[in-house]
């Protein structure tokens, strides 16, 4: 984790000094047609990502700087039936994405590259809840389905706010027109996933704590979500 | 050429950024595929008794007390691995059983009712009646009388070639006594006799008479089907309640061939039997005497239930007072008085305790008297998780089944010797009742089980997993699963029944080597047994798990 926001801290370090480096450079960047005040700038966004639909605020600073602070929601339910040997579950999912995001936006090319780096309130929590679907013969005794229980997964991010950075393309917050697209690519750090097991009747020893440590240990590779973003911007002022 | 770098920084956050190359590695056989199967919510665990000893029939010389089930719920009846059965073989003196818990689950409206029906050479057959309200485990204790050795208060007689049939008629006149001159019967020649099946008995016919006198303790713990009874009135109507004895015989004739005598035709089998002259009339609260009517009930083994045949009444004879009777089929024979107002008392064992509530489960080893005379009325065997005081959630109610009302009775309690109890023994309980009365027991736990006592001995409580080999699965040890443990090298065993999946053991040596075994689906199993160390610790009440690798079958 400490090694992980060093790295962060050290890409916007490497950032800040090309920030001032560019600033200076005439050659590549576009100067303002329109001025804008220092409260000016604003615009709203609509944005499909990996990580849910939603919107954001944007404020632009100068010709190279944008902030957004924006929310985006996504939740996917899906069941689906397994048949097992001698036993039918049915898997029911929910995935839930999004969160609150406050980004920080670099143009050093123009005004069609930009990088991005910020932190997201991670509400991503995906649960798995397995519902045995057929009787289970206990040599003579039938035991009901309703009666074997449930075991239910949840994951969920590590940290709660994860940091973030991407490479875009296009513009979050257009100085020139009222209407800007954006194309993002990105990742989000949360950090090894959190599993919760939880189990009822026959299948509660299923969730047990060995099992959460094995499944954890299995999963605990996938600590960066991959991010695409595409958003739609109108400049309001 | 900055730009680029920053770029190149970037770019190489985001190839972190992407899922992780490593291959996903889950290994299935990591995971714990454990069910809880503890399905069966009511069990039954029954101890076959030597009477005359108080020693568990079988439990060293591999003696199987063969057990039939029978009765309105026998269908339901499972072993541990959920199988049904209507036959069970004890092992080492033990035989458990459970019900389907989606066909049968006892409540006080719909009681679940079977009897047991236990034979075994050498042993006179007895049956145990079982009448359930409630889930949870269920222990009873059923005397057992070796021909050879009986308890005092029985005589058993076993004479050989007292006559012969011929077609399944007797050639000659027999009249047979016991050796005490207890019991005497006759069969007039030409009598028919035949088995269950109709069957005519053919040839030399051995006879088995046991005679039991209720004035004797020892006799009365093994009276067959135990003195709590469902009968068949005069009227023939169903009740239940207590009997109060005055005797009580059990002949068994048999031919050559091994066929039983069951029913008599073309006469009769005519039966005198002595009533011990300190027996007191129910009736009239006095010592018998002659002229005293006392009602004869016959013993049906396959449903448990006592039918009501004829009176009798007392005669005085030169060795003291006769009871006479003539029968038409073969049969448990008891001269009894029933007192039909009688009553379940539950009991319930509670703690001020809440950590042990729910972790200590008592098992106590209990008599009931009746406190005027000393007729032992009932003993058993109570485990359970106490609750606590003042909460009653009838999940571990235990039952004292007829009792006789307005007649003290006095339940007292014992423990398993050479273990360590978990709680203080309760003292005696006395019982009076006018009718349904719950009965509080208060418990304590044992100072040498939290290890205030000054013990050095630990007590472990042991979360069971069971792991069937031949199916490749984990279980939690159903509920009433039987354990029995011992020192290495010692010949001793301790027993437990296991109860939500755990089991407490106090008493037990640090650095000791265990053997432990369950006893399941008839056999006690794991064969070698499993060995447990107990490594020394600094806590002496602890948790532990334990985990079983068997052949489950099934």
């Amino acid at each position: 984790m400490k090694k992980t926001v060093a790295f962060l801290l050290a890409a916007v370090l490497i950032a800040l000094p090309a920030l001032q480096v560019s600033g200076q450079d005439k050659d590549t960047v576009q100067p303002l047609k329109k001025q804008y005040s220092a409260l000016g700038l604003w615009g709203i966004g609509l944005k499909g990502t990996t990580d849910g639909v939603g919107f954001e605020v944007i404020k632009g600073f100068g010709s190279r700087l944008n902030i957004r602070l924006g929310y985006s929601f996504l939740k996917i339910p899906f069941t689906y039936p397994i048949a097992m040997e001698g036993i039918s579950v049915t898997a029911t999912a929910n995935l839930k994405f999004g969160g609150a995001n406050l980004f920080l936006d670099f143009y050093p090319v123009r005004n069609v590259i930009h990088l991005t780096a910020g932190v997201m309130q991670n509400g991503m929590k995906h649960s798995v809840s397995v519902t045995p679907t057929s009787e289970f013969p206990y040599g003579d005794i039938m035991v009901p389905a309703s009666e074997m229980g449930t075991v239910e997964a949840v994951i969920t991010p590590k940290l709660k706010f994860s940091p973030y950075v991407a490479l875009g393309f296009g513009n979050t917050l257009s100085r020139e027109h009222r209407v800007s697209f954006n194309f993002e690519m990105g990742a989000l750090y949360h950090g090894a996933p959190q599993l919760d097991l939880a189990g009822t009747k026959m299948l509660s020893p299923m969730a047990s704590e060995n099992n959460e440590q094995v499944i954890m240990t299995a999963i605990a590779q996938y600590q960066w979500y991959p991010m695409i973003s595409m958003q739609l911007s109108f400049r309001i002022i | 050429m900055k730009k680029l770098k920053i770029l190149f920084a970037f770019a190489t956050i985001l190839a972190f950024a992407g899922p992780s190359c490593d291959k996903f590695s889950l290994n299935p056989d990591d995971l714990d595929i454990t069910l809880d199967m503890s399905i069966i919510k009511t069990t039954i665990t029954v101890q076959f008794l030597d009477a005359a000893s108080g020693e568990l029939v079988g439990f060293d010389d591999g003696k199987q007390v063969l057990i039939n089930v029978f009765g309105p719920d026998s269908q339901w009846v499972v072993n541990t691995t959920g199988n049904r059965r209507n036959q069970f073989l004890s092992a080492a003196g033990y035989m458990t059983a459970g019900f389907d818990p989606y066909n049968a689950k006892p409540t006080p409206n719909d009681p679940v009712e079977l009897t047991l029906v236990a034979n075994l050479d050498g042993y006179v057959p007895t049956s145990l009646p079982i009448s359930l309200i409630s889930e949870g485990s269920h222990d009873f204790v059923v005397n057992m009388v070796n021909v050879e050795a009986p308890p005092e208060g029985v005589s058993v007689d076993r004479l050989a070639d007292v006559g012969s049939t011929s077609d399944g008629r007797v050639n000659e006149n027999i009249e047979i006594n016991t050796a005490g001159n207890e019991v005497n019967i006759k069969l007039n020649e030409g009598t028919e006799i035949r088995d269950e099946a109709g069957q005519p008995l053919q040839g030399k016919l051995d006879v088995s008479v046991a005679y039991f006198n209720p004035t004797k303790a020892q006799a009365l713990s093994c009276f067959p089907g135990g003195l709590s009874v469902q009968v068949s009135n005069e009227s023939g109507t169903k009740e239940s309640g207590a009997f109060f004895s005055a005797g009580f015989v059990a002949v068994d004739i048999t031919d050559e061939n091994g066929k039983q005598a069951s029913t008599f035709g073309g006469g009769n089998m005519e039966m005198d039997l002595a009533v011990d002259g300190k027996i007191i009339n129910y009736e009239t609260g006095e010592p018998v005497q002659a002229g005293d009517r006392v009602p004869i009930w016959s013993y049906d083994d396959k449903t448990g239930e006592w039918a009501f045949e004829k009176y009798t009444y007392l005669t005085l004879a030169p060795d003291g007072l006769r009871a006479t009777a003539h029968m038409q089929h073969l049969s448990y024979w008891n001269l009894d008085w029933l007192n039909v107002a009688c009553a379940m008392v539950e009991l319930y064992f509670t703690t001020q305790d809440p950590a042990l509530a729910q972790q200590w489960a008592y098992n106590l080893w209990f008599k009931a008297i009746l406190s005027a005379s000393e007729e032992n009325r009932t003993q058993g065997y109570f485990s359970g998780f106490p609750e606590l005081t003042g909460t009653r959630t009838d999940l571990n109610t235990e039952v004292l089944q007829g009792v006789p009302l307005y007649r003290e009775v006095i339940v007292s309690f014992y423990d398993q010797p050479g273990t360590t109890p978990l709680w203080n023994l309760p003292g005696p309980v006395t019982i009076n009742i006018s009718g349904n009365t719950a009965i509080e027991v208060p418990l304590t736990p044992n100072p040498n089980a939290t290890g205030s006592g000054g013990t050095q001995t630990l007590t472990i409580t042991f979360n069971v997993t069971i792991f069937c080999t031949d199916q490749g699965a984990s279980a939690v040890i159903p509920d009433g699963t039987l354990l029995r443990y011992r020192k290495k090298g010692e010949t001793t065993w301790g027993t437990i029944t296991a109860t939500g999946g755990t089991v407490t053991i106090a008493g037990l040596q640090q650095n000791q080597m265990y053997e432990v075994q369950a006893l399941y689906d008839g056999e006690w199993v794991p064969t070698p047994v499993y060995e447990y160390f107990v490594e020394s610790s600094s806590s002496t009440v602890l948790t532990k798990d334990l985990h079983f690798e068997i052949v489950c079958g099934g």
